[in-house]
């Protein structure tokens, strides 16, 4: 399961959607807006999507992911749009048959996640706004 | 041909919009349009890594454009 929403997410319920009888772990990974980056305050974050090409990339990446570790079933949510701090960023879960494969595959998808979708963010601080650029691929 | 191009994040504030139609010769590359853009946009230039996806899939600076791509510029990536 991919999304890419301005909406906020539960974990509960994106598990119980994933949840089968074939699976023995659920690992999960959320992110979340920070009070504060490279030392300096962060009130809030923007984030901004290219949708389109977001959504393929995820999905591409789930599918790439189960065939590599073995993995029952992934879901991804990203979310875009003003988040406060706290807020909800994006969420990961992996089901698997063990533990292994799933720890394995949430860190991959998040590693890989960081390095090719499009996606930023933007932080708004007490000394301005300023995007995050990550490292080139 | 004409071809879209897309902006986004620091590479959209630098150009002040987030996306044109770009006129550009038949059998033109990404990296000829690049050379275009950074001709209409001075503030382009010097402005590195830009990456560069067409109609949704990286591609290589050499790869060649047909009428009616949408090609999107933007700087690394830091969602997750």
């Amino acid at each position: 399961m991919i999304d890419v929403t301005k909406e906020d997410f539960s974990v509960d319920e994106a598990l119980e959607r994933l949840r089968s009888r074939g699976m023995g772990a659920l690992v999960t990974f959320v992110g979340v807006v920070r009070d504060s980056s490279r030392g300096k305050a962060v009130d809030r974050i923007e984030i901004q999507v290219y949708e389109e090409m977001a959504r393929r990339q995820l999905e591409e990446i789930r599918e790439e992911a189960i065939a590599r570790f073995g993995v029952e079933e992934i879901a991804i949510i990203h979310r875009y749009g003003s988040l406060e701090v706290s807020d909800n960023i994006m969420m990961i879960a992996v089901g698997g048959g063990h533990r292994p494969e799933a720890f394995d595959a949430c860190r991959w998808v998040l590693e890989t996640i960081k390095e090719k979708v499009p996606i930023w963010k933007k932080e708004i601080t007490p000394e301005g706004d300023f995007w995050v650029e990550g490292e080139k691929p | 041909m004409r071809v879209t191009s897309r902006y986004f994040a620091s590479i959209m504030d630098l150009v002040g919009t987030d996306g044109e139609e770009i006129t550009i010769p038949q059998g033109s590359t990404v990296e000829g349009l690049l050379e275009a853009l950074k001709g209409l946009h001075e503030q382009l230039k010097g402005v590195e890594p830009i990456l560069i996806a067409v109609n949704g899939a990286y591609v290589d600076p050499g790869t060649m454009l047909r009428e009616g791509d949408v090609v999107a510029l933007f700087p690394p990536v830091s969602g997750g």
